[in-house]
């Protein structure tokens, strides 16, 4: 087992990692910059070194200085967190050349699932259904006899896309000519490359994921899956659970016996998500996630789990002690992410001093944060503040004591999206389970502005 | 602490979003003064858009450098978001003084170096602290004449002289007719034996007082700018000169052989030591000549990025 950790990252999930080591009798060392040095991570580590001003180009991935405070600290252990480093494969090789290891899968698996086409070819190799497409498309004759063997509506799609530009949405062959000509004149004007191919378009598809996790021996489980349907605009998730509702026991067992194929043919190591878009009994692979996620705690709650200490482990060579016949789900879990965010305004984050603060308590209630009244939030980084999960009996139960739990936070100084998580609970079509990645929008968008504020 | 700050803003609401940096402005401590909002036309030229100023003294428990990283915060925050409500705005917030303060460092000068030349620093700086108005008498009518309060009446400014009490009114004066007189009666007070001139005006209130030896009130108007430290917050010239070197590495700290010590004098480009990160010596090296006043590290201890490692004062 390590000895000292260093965790590349900030805010709750630096603490998350701090109590994990803790746990298993180790140390941390907290990397911050500038702006986050009064913050409460940086006091819960055994160590911390400031490795740059407040943008995180100069500090949380400033490279060469997280490497050198790892070394002059004596870490023989990285742990990357979410974002910044955390699927970087430049960064895990460069970590194992310090003779740090790097806590998570092999700089190879990361790059290999980083890239969408590549991760795509990997997953349809072990028999991983994905969205079904085409190939590049010369002709428009090629392109109607694709579209028609993966059937209408199709998205038309660049090669050398991005952006949206050379997108075209298509709901019949009637629309199939324009559309092409449109946009391989849009590849061609932005990105000189007029190459275009097709997908199927899944409309107001799920978003759900399986946790999964994996040792050197080759051994893989499952954790269940997470409903992440809850999302905002801009496709980022604002409330997640476990498990999935309103999902059939034949659809819940393909993706979870996928997710272990999936994890497994690539020789996925420590843990892992593989999300996937499922309409109806569909489903199809999206991309894997070669990290630990924010909404990891639902899952914790419901298999009674510890996803961090299980990953720490795993890197430390260990073999997973967890068999799958032993992971049964107890109960029902949901999570809400308290963002620095106004509601109003299309969630456009917001920065400043939170003059109060007060977290709720009580049964079957996992708070995971890192702040405290009088704690600033820097304009630089990703605006989670909180995150509040409810554990029950069942999704009614989870849902009443989430309500209750979000009654009792109280967080001034910055908008926050208490309200809104507030509103989405009481809502009918939540409480019913089962929508698409549409509702978010379509709520927000239906709702009088005053009535989704804190 | 007490701080001088200087606000302005030039896109969209820009009224509106000065009054904003305000309130946040109180997140970084207690406000103990703030100016009107004032408008600065550029002296003629019409067809850019106005600029609003406005400045603020706040008491704060505040580091300079913490400071510093609050008001760039509020920037950010205040200037970079788009949202239906507001067009595109920006938003300035310059720390202008840090009690008597005078320092330079990567980041941040202390006074901020052209806090004194720019009418807009100046004028809502002068209604707000007294010790100003000196240097807002030495800039010309016209640069004056930029800046006027966003809620400017019309009718012509009135001055008054107050010449050892006695009070002479002038109603009708125009502008420049005023900064003329301003000017020379301002460079009669410094060459006679006039104790006080004030002058008010809208938007604009200039006190001249002539100093009355050494521990007497605030000084009479600065020094030329360039050939002398700029006079600092509280108006008294200090020889508080620091110049702070601090580790941009994380790394271990070297000194180089012979170490230096407290008191030497030492000359720009001159090698103190070097930031050993991941293999690679990063010097440490004078930048303006001086003498070491503060060591703050030890050979062979792990730094951070920002550690102090030496203070050079001049």
């Amino acid at each position: 087992m390590f000895k000292k950790i260093l965790i590349a990252n900030r805010g709750e999930i630096s603490l998350r990692v701090t109590r994990a080591a803790h746990e298993l009798g180790l140390q941390t060392v907290a990397i911050f910059s500038e702006a986050d040095r009064d913050a409460l991570f940086v006091r819960a580590a055994d160590e911390a070194f400031c490795v740059g001003p407040g943008p995180a180009a100069r500090s949380y991935l400033n490279v060469p200085n997280i490497i050198s405070a790892a070394q002059i600290s004596g870490c023989d252990a990285v742990h990357p967190g979410y974002g910044f480093l955390a699927e970087n494969a430049r960064f895990a090789e460069i970590c194992t050349d310090h003779r740090l290891t790097f806590i998570g899968p092999t700089p190879a698996v990361i790059a290999q699932m980083g890239d969408k086409a590549s991760a795509k070819r990997a997953m349809e190799k072990a028999g991983v259904p994905t969205t079904p497409g085409s190939g590049v498309l010369a002709t428009i004759a090629e392109a109607r006899d694709a579209a028609v063997r993966v059937g209408y509506p199709v998205l038309l799609k660049a090669t050398a896309g991005g952006g949206g530009k050379g997108m075209r949405a298509v709901r019949d062959e009637s629309e199939l000519e324009h559309a092409f000509a449109t946009a391989q004149a849009e590849a061609e004007a932005n990105f000189k490359d007029g190459r275009l191919y097709l997908e199927k378009l899944i409309e107001r598809p799920r978003h759900i994921e399986v946790q999964v996790l994996g040792d050197a021996a080759g051994n893989v489980v499952h954790v269940g899956e997470r409903d992440c349907s809850v999302q905002k605009p801009s496709h980022q998730k604002l409330i997640e659970e476990a498990p999935a509702p309103n999902l059939s026991e034949r659809t819940r067992r393909k993706l979870h016996q996928t997710a272990v194929t999936a994890a497994r043919a690539v020789g996925y190591t420590g843990a892992g998500t593989l999300e996937f878009l499922v309409v109806g009994d569909d489903v199809f692979f999206m991309e894997m996630n070669t990290r630990i996620q924010v909404e990891h705690p639902v899952s914790e709650a419901i298999y009674g789990v510890d996803l961090v200490g299980e990953q720490i482990k795993i890197a430390a060579g260990e073999r997973l002690a967890l068999r799958q016949k032993d992971l049964v789900p107890r109960g029902h879990a949901i999570e809400c992410r308290i963002n620095a965010e106004d509601a109003t305004a299309n969630f456009a984050p917001a920065a400043g001093k939170l003059e109060e603060v007060a977290f709720p308590g009580g049964l079957g209630i996992r708070v995971d944060a890192a702040i405290a009244a009088g704690s600033t939030v820097p304009p630089y980084y990703d605006s989670l503040l909180a995150k509040i999960v409810a554990h029950a009996p069942t999704r009614e139960a989870a849902i009443v004591r989430l309500d209750a739990a979000l009654a009792e936070t109280h967080i001034r100084g910055v908008h926050t999206t208490i309200g809104i998580c507030r509103r989405v609970l009481a809502d009918d079509v939540y409480r019913r389970g089962g929508f698409g990645v549409d509702y978010l929008p379509a709520f927000v968008a239906a709702a009088p502005a005053a009535t989704v504020s804190a | 602490m007490t701080a001088w700050i200087g606000l302005g803003a030039n896109l969209g609401e820009a009224a509106e979003t000065v009054e904003r940096a305000f309130e946040r402005l109180g997140t970084l401590g207690s406000i103990r003064a703030r100016s009107r909002l004032y408008r600065t036309q550029p002296w003629g030229v019409r067809d850019q858009p106005a600029f609003v100023n406005a400045a603020a003294i706040l008491e704060t428990s505040l580091q300079p450098h913490d400071l510093l990283a609050g008001l760039q915060a509020i920037e950010r925050d205040l200037g970079r978001v788009p949202s239906p409500r507001w067009g595109p705005r920006a938003i300035d917030l310059d720390l202008l003084f840090y009690d008597d303060l005078e320092l330079s460092s990567a980041a941040l000068s202390l006074p901020h170096p052209r806090a004194l030349e720019r009418a807009f620093v100046l004028v809502p700086l002068a209604e707000i602290d007294q010790r100003y108005q000196a240097a807002l008498a030495r800039l010309s009518a016209g640069e004056r004449a930029e800046v006027t309060p966003l809620s400017a009446r019309t009718e012509p400014p009135a001055m008054t002289e107050q010449r050892d009490g006695a009070e002479v009114d002038r109603d009708g004066a125009d502008w420049a007719a005023l900064a003329a007189r301003v000017r020379e009666v301002a460079a009669a007070c410094v060459q006679s034996d006039l104790a006080r001139l004030r002058v008010r005006a809208d938007g604009l209130d200039v006190d001249l007082r002539r100093s009355q030896g050494a521990t007497a009130g605030p000084p009479a108007l600065p020094e030329p700018a360039g050939t002398a430290a700029l006079p600092t917050a509280n108006g008294r010239t200090v020889a508080r000169v620091v110049d702070e070197l601090a580790a941009d590495v994380v790394g271990v700290f070297r000194f180089s052989r012979p170490a230096v010590a407290l008191g030497v004098t030492v000359a720009p480009g001159r090698e103190l030591g070097a930031v050993e990160s991941l293999g690679i010596r990063n010097p440490v090296t004078v930048r303006a000549p001086g003498t070491v006043s503060g060591i703050y590290v030890e050979d062979g201890q792990p730094v951070d990025y920002g550690h102090p490692l030496f203070a050079i004062e001049r």
